[in-house]
């Protein structure tokens, strides 16, 4: 969420001037556009670059070109999860990650202690720099034009027959009445629908401290028939930098080297050297007193509107986690900003007790209080509503990313504002969507389990939603996403596209090099002494075995045998990658075969407007509701529901099998679709046995086709 | 670290079986037929481990001729043990039900049968057992799948998963229903702990210490399933029977004891030591569970050929297992195990304190088999694990015994039924007064001084076959046979027990 303030207004810098395809706040926009992108957050913007890199004109409406890219809330980007989210959108040429790698002051990977699989890749960046890059990248990037302005309507018109949907949007209506039409619209509203906030007993609408809500757009969605859920989030107060007493508090300092988010980054803007730090404090039983204290004059905790869960305001953790210390990361927001983020100070209590609760704090003690902390409430879409292209299956055209569908943080914003950029361009080309399984991405993971399972309070990711956290790693989201992003979906440039066909070469050459030095167990302890294998071990090992230990790297073993293995270790970002390769190896073997069928598993689409109460089939009424609310996309999504039975799960294969087939006659011989109703009571009354004697003789051939509705 | 130690030993484990499996993906089985005593069984497999595992079970390098029932003999490939004659198919694919290699295994219906091919066909590498509805994917993935025939396929395995929940639902009440429970949340918070160790890093306060914590809770779990499994069959001994076996030195009251509990004389008696030669068995239907007792010969240095031919019978016969000691003296104990299941309906008797108890006849309502002094004989269940207690409470606390035949009963069903670990303990509690209101005398019950626990003085009856019902002979040396058989004549005609001494 954010926390644009007073004080960030006022040390706004002057907007730069006109982009060559900026229109004017004042002049209308051109009358149409193939894609629209409504919101200019972390989702909007890498929804119209995304869609404007594969090739749309692309218009992005936004309330102010001002707050295009503000960091709403923390100065920071990654964390663990998080950190891979930033690593795929870059994989797919995002444009988030390399401008953190322009804007980075704290450059920190978590989880260093466990394996590279769950690394997080965090920093804290400089707020400003962060603003202006993005906003100097949106407005440099070919065939995107960004105009400012409210929307307040949807243009609508009769569907496509051939796609599920009661409408199709064609436009959108501005607040000035003008209308702008388009092939496909993207909404990355965030918070700004029907959004509410809340400081002490006080409320008022707002999307964002100082920018007005979205109702009149809010309206629009529900009168087409969305459902809409309520969820909440928070910000903490900002603090004068130089009113901090830093002395006595525990200092975390950057890494050195910093590790760049972006594949394209070599280095980060900032010598590692002059990286800032961060600092840590604790609350204490006095800051909870005063929080339960004054519970009567906080509306936003009385509220039972879900908030984030794993970004809890200071309110819900003095109630849920009473009596303990609480950690207080002081992070600053800049390199001359004099603005200090005191992350985990979350709460909404008026600004005059927030002020009482940071005094209370060591280190804080005459800590001056810039803006307060402050809640917002606000609309969001019940994401299985959307397909996994991110589009809405009411209106067709219409796409939704970001904190609308009910998630939280910057990271899955961006990865749903890519990929809801790059399937609406490739919808108004005609193109099939491009959809990451889970297979291979985090982003495939959010998307799928938002778009089956839906979420009724604020969706973090995590590793641990991830089903194959060992493939699925920070440092090899380029060899998985790269590849298609430019071959399918066309967003990903020539240059970025040659850099990962290069690495993967690099990485091919260079694994079948290590294996095919094979010596003995005895061979290699003399070779490289320093590096204990175990003599169970049977021989002879190759070199990327003896890569998997620890204490091995390819510096040493190119030290041992500098020929061929001298110019693998000699790239340090590739011999890194063979090293995390040859650690996760095995596992990954061992993955591929359960990769391998969920992939079968999501090959099988269901139909998108399949009636799940009219159908035909043995389902029973729970079923029915469970896949009719969720409405999944493919057998693999079915089982993924809680509460299918394997049963179902047949049943709903032999829905696939007859869609197909019957495509099939329809296309041989249109009229002979007929229904033979008792051929099937006779079979279904057959022992399995007999069933099984049958079908171990070649598949008859059936004229048996059941219509399914 | 142990469970990163174990995680990856089982991860190699599980690589090396697929790597050792000659083609890629998982062979998967599974009883085709339904589950539950039946004529035939069929087991099928499907995959690329097919062809290995029909060529492994039947001990053949050739198959039989594709999509032609053959007569085989079916073995456990790792024993060589017997399973069954039954019909096998072979199916190439892709002209199978699932298109893949398939198999087929008709065997005898009974659940030993089925069960031991299940177990040999699980332990060949690359086979694994089928999840509900994979035959029909496998099939459906290779577009080998009719509609009408998925349809049926889809009811079937309905039928299959509603009688799984309510087996599973049946199981989850009781004892072992939580003990399983225990597990699964130990299990599920270990994963969670490691879970929010990764995915929550310094910053949010998750403690160093929650890895080794996990680590010894998984620890003292594997531990606790090794022990669970390691007293397992239970299940398989409620099928397929409870082997017992009457042993000990000669004259001690061994055939007597057997022809008490089967209501006949099966055995000769006589005065005479070393008249039991052969192995004299007899299947019998205690409270409704199935049980073989054998009588053996009295174990001594026999000169008669005859007799050592009988005796080393006997020494032979009730030792599958380690633990199971054949013969000395004494040991009046025995063991049983098994993977507990819950025997819906069979008998009354649970074997438990304080739960009605059904005697084997109104008759043997209490046993008192005395004991040659120079040693007892001990009837234990085969394959035995866990002791009873060599002197149990009851005895020293020279509380009543229970009578045999009901105690038999109830230390069958027991030993089918108890979760291991409290199989012993609660067993060797005072048993409810038996329904005919004969008791045994309480000074009968002390053990003569010098009959200790291991020189025994006590013949084990049958109801020693399971700890709880442990029977005990006066402990004086050279009690005359005749008083044995007195006793037991008048068990059978009702007459009360004579006084204590």
């Amino acid at each position: 969420m954010l926390c644009r303030g007073r004080w960030r207004r006022l040390a706004l810098p002057p907007a730069p001037g006109p982009g060559p395809r900026r229109a004017g706040s004042g002049a209308a926009p051109a009358a149409g556009y193939e894609v629209v992108v409504i919101g200019g957050g972390h989702a909007g913007t890498e929804a119209a670059a995304a869609a404007a890199r594969g090739g749309a004109r692309t218009l992005l409406l936004t309330h102010k070109i001002g707050t295009i890219g503000q960091l709403s809330c923390n100065p920071s980007f990654g964390g663990i999860g998080k950190g891979h989210l930033v690593r795929e959108v870059d994989a797919l040429d995002g444009l988030c990650g390399r401008v953190c790698d322009l804007a980075g002051v704290h450059y920190k990977v978590l989880n260093r202690c466990k394996g590279p699989a769950v690394w997080g890749l965090r920093a804290q960046v400089d707020r400003g720099l962060y603003r202006d890059n993005m906003r100097k990248e949106i407005l440099n990037t070919p065939l995107l034009t960004v105009h400012e302005a409210s929307v307040e309507d949807l243009l609508l018109t009769e569907p496509e027959p051939d796609h599920p949907g009661k409408c199709r949007v064609r436009g959108v209506v501005l607040g000035d009445g003008s209308t702008v039409h388009a092939g496909s619209v993207i909404l990355t509203t965030g918070t700004f629908l029907r959004g509410m906030i809340h400081v002490g007993l006080e409320k008022h609408p707002a999307g964002r401290l100082g920018d007005q809500p979205s109702i009149g757009l809010a309206q629009t969605l529900e009168r087409l028939g969305f459902a809409v859920g309520r969820l909440k989030t928070g910000t903490p107060p900002r603090l004068a930098k130089d009113t901090i007493d830093f002395s006595g508090l525990e200092e975390r300092t950057a890494d050195n080297p910093p590790v760049p988010f972006s594949f394209l980054s070599k280095a980060v803007w900032i010598k590692p050297e002059d990286q800032l730090s961060c600092y840590l404090t604790y609350t204490n039983p006095k800051a909870q007193q005063i929080v339960q204290d004054n519970l009567h004059l906080n509306n936003h905790v009385r509220e039972t509107t879900k908030g984030p869960r794993y970004c809890p305001s200071l309110e819900a953790k003095v109630l849920r986690f009473p009596n303990r210390e609480h950690q207080v990361w002081l992070e600053p927001e800049g390199l001359e900003s004099n603005v200090i983020y005191p992350q985990g100070l979350s709460m909404t209590l008026p600004p005059e007790l927030q002020e009482q609760v940071i005094k209370s704090i060591r280190g804080l003690e005459k800590a001056k209080m810039l803006q307060p902390g402050y809640g917002v409430q606000y609309d969001y879409l019940d994401p299985r509503q959307l397909t996994a292209s991110l589009e809405s299956r009411l209106v067709q055209r219409l796409f939704f990313a970001g904190q609308i569908n009910g998630t939280t943080g910057y990271e899955e914003a961006a990865a749903q504002g890519v990929i809801a950029g790059i399937n609406a361009c490739l919808r108004v080309r005609g193109k099939p969507p491009f959809i990451v399984s889970r297979t291979e991405g985090y982003i495939g993971v959010l998307i799928d389990d938002l778009t089956t399972l839906g979420t009724n309070e604020p969706y973090r990711m995590f590793t641990s939603r991830v089903e194959f956290r060992m493939s699925l790693r920070p440092d090899n989201a380029d060899a998985r996403l790269t590849h298609r992003g430019f071959e399918e979906a066309g967003c990903v440039s020539q240059q970025r596209y040659e850099q990962a066909v290069k690495m993967k070469a690099a990485l091919e050459d260079g694994i079948a090099a290590l294996k095919s030095l094979q010596f003995s167990v005895s061979k290699w302890s003399q070779l490289i002494p320093e590096v204990r294998l175990s003599s169970s071990r049977r021989s002879p090992m190759s070199a990327f075995d003896v890569l998997q230990y620890p204490e091995a790297n390819m510096e040493i073993l190119a030290r041992a045998i500098p020929e061929p293995l001298r110019k693998f270790a000699k790239w340090r970002e590739l011999s890194e990658r063979l090293k995390i390769e040859a650690a996760y190896e095995w596992c990954v073997v061992n993955q591929q075969e359960e990769i391998e069928e969920v992939r079968r598993d999501e090959a099988l689409q269901l139909p998108e407007d399949l009636d799940y109460f009219a159908i035909d089939a043995s389902l029973s009424t729970e079923v029915r509701e469970k896949l009719s609310s969720n409405r999944p996309q493919t057998i693999g999504a079915v089982s993924r529901i809680p509460g299918i039975t394997p049963a179902a799960i047949v049943n709903l294969l032999r829905f696939v099998k007859n869609k197909h087939r019957k495509a099939e006659k329809l296309k041989a011989f249109p009229q002979t679709d007929k229904y033979v109703p008792g051929k099937m009571y006779s079979e279904k009354a057959a022992s399995q046995t007999q069933i099984s004697a049958e079908l171990s003789e070649e598949e008859p051939e059936s004229t048996f086709v059941k219509t399914p509705v | 670290m142990a469970l990163r130690g174990a995680l990856s030993a089982a991860g190699r484990r599980w690589a090396q079986q697929r790597l050792c499996c000659t083609a890629r993906g998982d062979t998967i089985f599974a009883v085709s037929s339904g589950h539950g005593r039946c004529g035939v069984a069929v087991i099928r497999t499907s995959g690329p481990g097919s062809r290995g595992a029909l060529r492994s079970l039947t001990g053949r390098p050739e198959l039989p001729p594709p999509r032609v029932l053959a007569l085989r003999r079916i073995r456990d490939p790792a024993t060589a043990e017997p399973l069954d004659r039954g019909l096998v198919v072979w199916f190439p694919g892709p002209q199978s039900f699932t298109g893949e290699d398939c198999a087929e295994l008709h065997v005898h219906g009974g659940p030993a049968v089925v069960s031991g091919v299940l177990r040999a066909l699980g332990r060949l590498p690359g086979l694994r057992p089928a999840e509900p509805g994979e035959f029909t994917r496998r099939a459906f993935h290779r577009g080998k799948l009719d509609l009408t025939a998925a349809e049926g396929l889809g009811d079937l395995i309905h039928a299959e998963t509603e009688a799984q929940r309510r087996q599973a639902l049946r199981q989850m009440e009781g004892e072992l229903g939580r003990l399983y429970q225990r597990w699964s949340e130990t299990l599920t918070q270990a994963l969670a702990h490691l879970e929010a160790y990764i995915d929550f890093s310094e910053d949010d306060n998750v403690e160093e210490e929650v890895l080794s914590q996990v680590d010894a809770a998984v620890r003292a779990l594997e531990q606790e399933l090794g022990a669970h499994l390691q007293d397992g069959r239970r299940g398989e001994l409620l099928r397929g029977g409870v082997r017992a076996v009457i042993a000990g030195p000669p004259n001690v009251g061994k055939s007597s004891l057997l022809n008490l509990l089967c209501r006949r004389p099966a055995a000769i008696v006589s005065p005479v030591a070393g008249t039991t030669r052969d192995v004299v068995e007899v299947s019998l239907n205690v409270t409704g569970y199935p049980v073989v007792l054998s009588d053996t010969a009295g174990l001594r240095d026999a000169t008669d050929p005859v007799e050592r031919e009988g005796v080393s019978r006997a020494r032979d016969r009730p030792a599958p297992s380690p633990q199971a000691a054949a013969g000395r003296p004494g040991a009046g104990r025995a063991g049983c195990h098994g993977r507990a299941r819950r025997a819906g309906g069979a008998g009354g008797c649970r074997g438990v304190p304080g739960a009605p108890r059904r005697p084997l006849h109104p008759g043997a309502q209490q046993g008192r088999p005395a004991g040659g002094g120079h040693g007892g004989s001990a009837c234990r269940l085969r394959p035995g694990t866990p002791r009873a207690p060599r002197r149990p409470s009851v005895l020293q606390d020279g509380r009543r015994h229970r009578p045999p035949a009901g105690a038999a009963g109830a230390a069958v069903g027991t030993a089918v039924r108890r979760p291991p670990g409290r199989l012993a303990q609660p067993d060797a509690e005072p048993a409810q007064p038996a329904p005919g209101g004969l008791r045994g005398r309480a000074g009968a019950l002390r053990p003569a001084p010098r009959a200790g626990p291991g020189a025994g003085g006590r013949a084990a009856a049958a109801g020693a076959a399971a700890p709880g019902a442990h029977h005990r002979a006066r402990g004086r040396r050279g009690r005359p046979r005749h008083h044995l058989q007195g006793f037991l004549r008048r068990q059978v005609t009702g007459r009360r027990g004579a006084a204590p001494p």
